[in-house]
């Protein structure tokens, strides 16, 4: 198949785990060659046993491999890439590579540089907004030096406030604080974590809207100036601040709303001369007023989703107005479908704080049928590490609506079998059986440590283990027995044993 | 053959006896039959006729068991070894990890007093920091892990008298 892109024709993607394979898959559709890049301890990982080419890096710790700029440059030169999809995580948002694989002539599936610094800058991205006449949070926008200076702001904005990392994202470097004696603490633990996820310690603060619900918007861009969004996300249901559960659409804004918050979010990306694919994060609250908290400027994690309602293949588009093509929909041409769910499948302990659980996957089979899609990046015998996120795979459903969508969330879920480590996957079966979530009516405080006990799993299928278990440790008793009669035994059989 | 399973507490024992086409598992007086095939990575059961595919994996003191995707830590015990079995560990003193990891401060020193609930070690795991606390008030009388180092599950971090 010849490529259907100009000026591309084999695509480094800069990333591992399930988003590396998903953009490796859309450049096959699209006729595209792949090249991986991979650490030492992901020698075997599926995305560089899919990829058409693959390049090794160095040490396991992301810091020796995936985030060397000049290391994955040196990749795409040797094997002839044209562009890099960074996917997200990792350089995803890292102007500075951005710029270096422009500067060495390679096309950079994301935005240009100037707005991943505005936007990665929460402190700039603020006062950006907010000159573009976009809705924002209460607080003060510049870094924080001192914890007494914190105490100081806070008393002037009020209790709650949120500490955040200015370089911040995924949760990392944020504290909520809801008195001063907490203060100090948080910030010192924040600028820690800032510090060793982002090499920039500096933390800002704002005040906690009560009760906000997590929206964001999809939005798509082009070179050419033009702008559409593609609705919205809901993505409240959180832990430590990150997302596990999502959907689209929101089960609750009034469609007067959408159509406020949508356009607002088309306003940020021409804010910002945006080229790709971004997302634009608001806080819903329960008045359904909303605040801009950020915009990713790069592929979510949640994208498939809106794919799920919208039909339209976000990465296929990132490729296309990555290589100059203007895009391929008019906002009319985009619709909502139906309603999807999105759970991220983690190696935690739901029950035990979320605990990690890494080691070796022993069994692994995914559920199929029809509407369920999973995006994967382990297969069975994979080690999951302690170097890398915790989550092994996205499991996503359609349905023609919310209730049809759950019916068969439970199901595949119900299919799903990992073995060897804990996930997630006994806790959203806890969830998909919560009255509340089933309403449709709740915020990003919803996990509270009582709303997670009342989720711990109730297993229902406990007879059935124990008697598997108790044939499996009869068959182990019976074969590790020593046999009757060794003297019958030839000592050829005996040397196979 | 007769095994123990131990169940949040409680005892459970059952008989096994293996026939001609499976197994006739009794417990409490209760018995049923169950057909056994192993799949490539599964195992298929067939109790009183009604179908189930189990995850089975061994580990080194129990068995993991999955069925639709409920999750089951299980120990089967033979209660005639059961008594060769010995109880150790230095008890809620001993601060051990949960998870592989790397040091990232240790906030205490040995001979220090430390309360119920001060933080004394964190640690990080998959990106996030964990401050660990003391689960007994008494005197660090031994510290087995420097700032930086890399630790794996059940490591000894901290010991309180």
């Amino acid at each position: 198949m010849s490529p259907t892109l100009p000026g591309i024709t084999k695509v480094l993607v800069a990333n591992r785990g399930e988003i590396a394979l998903r953009v490796m898959r859309a450049c096959r559709e699209l006729g595209l060659g792949t090249v991986a890049v991979y650490s030492d301890i992901d020698a075997r990982a599926p995305h560089v046993r899919y990829a058409d080419e693959a390049y090794h890096i160095g040490g396991a710790v992301s810091a020796e491999s995936y985030l060397v700029a000049e290391k994955i440059l040196a990749v795409a030169k040797q094997s002839g890439a044209d562009a890099i999809h960074p996917g997200y995580g990792f350089l995803s948002e890292n102007a500075t590579f951005a710029q270096q694989v422009q500067d060495a002539g390679l096309i950079w599936v994301g935005p240009n540089p100037y707005a991943i610094t505005i936007m990665g800058s929460k402190t700039e991205s603020r006062q950006k907004m907010e000159s573009a006449g976009v809705p924002t949070v209460p607080g003060v926008s510049t870094a924080i030096p001192t914890a007494e200076e914190a105490l100081e702001i806070a008393e002037t904005i009020g209790y709650p406030v949120m500490l955040k990392a200015a370089a911040g994202g995924g949760g990392k470097g944020m504290r909520e604080v809801t008195c001063a004696d907490e203060l100090p603490e948080a910030f010192h633990r924040a600028h820690s974590e800032a510090v060793n996820a982002f090499g920039n310690g500096d933390i800002y603060m704002e005040k906690r809207v009560v009760k906000p619900r997590h929206v964001e918007v999809q939005v798509m861009a082009d070179a050419h100036g033009n702008v559409v969004h593609v609705f919205e996300r809901d993505c409240s249901i959180q832990r430590r601040h990150q997302k596990v559960v999502e959907e689209a659409p929101c089960p609750v804004i009034r469609p007067e709303v959408r159509d406020a918050m949508t356009k607002v979010a088309v306003q940020a990306a021409h804010a910002v001369n945006y080229v790709g694919a971004g997302t634009v994060e608001f806080l819903l609250g329960d008045d359904q007023s909303f605040y801009f908290l950020e915009m990713n400027t790069r592929l979510q994690v949640e994208h498939p989703i809106t794919e799920m309602i919208t039909g339209f293949d976000l990465v296929h588009e990132q490729l296309r107005v990555a290589a100059g093509l203007p895009l391929s929909v008019q906002q009319s041409d985009l619709q909502i479908h139906g309603h999807a769910l999105e759970c991220r499948v983690y190696a935690e302990d739901a029950t035990n704080n979320w605990a990690p659980s890494p080691g070796k996957i022993a069994q692994y089979s995914e559920p199929s049928g029809a509407w369920v899609r999973v995006d994967s990046g382990v297969l069975e015998g994979d080690e999951v590490s302690v170097y890398y996120d915790p989550m092994i795979a996205k499991l996503i459903v359609w349905g023609r609506d919310r209730e049809a969508a759950i019916g068969r969330l439970r199901r595949a879920l119900s299919e799903y079998r990992v073995q060897g480590i804990q996930t997630t996957i006994p806790f959203f079966q806890a969830l998909l059986d919560d009255p509340e979530f089933l309403s449709g009516e709740y915020d990003t405080g919803f996990l509270t440590p009582a709303k997670m006990e009342a989720l711990a799993p109730k297993p229902s299928h406990l007879a059935v283990a124990e008697l598997a278990a108790l044939i499996a440790q009869f068959e182990t008793d019976l074969n590790t027995k020593p046999p009757s009669q060794p003297q019958a035994t030839s000592k050829w059989k005996w040397s196979y044993r | 053959m007769t095994y123990e399973i131990e169940i949040d507490g409680i005892n459970k024992i059952f008989d096994i006896e293996k026939k001609e086409k499976g197994y006739l598992i009794t417990q409490n007086g209760k018995s049923v039959f169950v057909e056994k095939k192993d799949l490539s990575n599964s195992v298929h059961l067939l109790v009183e006729g009604k179908s189930h595919e189990v995850g089975l994996a061994k580990h080194s003191e129990y068995w993991e068991v999955g069925v639709e995707g409920e999750r089951f830590l299980l120990n089967v015990v033979d209660p005639r070894k059961k008594s060769l079995r010995m109880v150790s560990g230095e008890g809620e003193g001993l601060l051990v990890t949960k998870m592989p990891g790397r040091i990232v401060e240790v906030c205490c020193q040995v001979g220090q007093t430390v309360e119920k609930g001060d933080v004394i070690i964190i640690v990080e795991a998959m990106k996030m920091e964990n401050p660990l606390k003391a689960a007994k008030s008494g005197t660090i009388t031994e510290i087995y892990v420097e700032s930086g180092a890399l630790v794996e599950a059940k490591q000894k971090l901290i010991l309180i008298d």
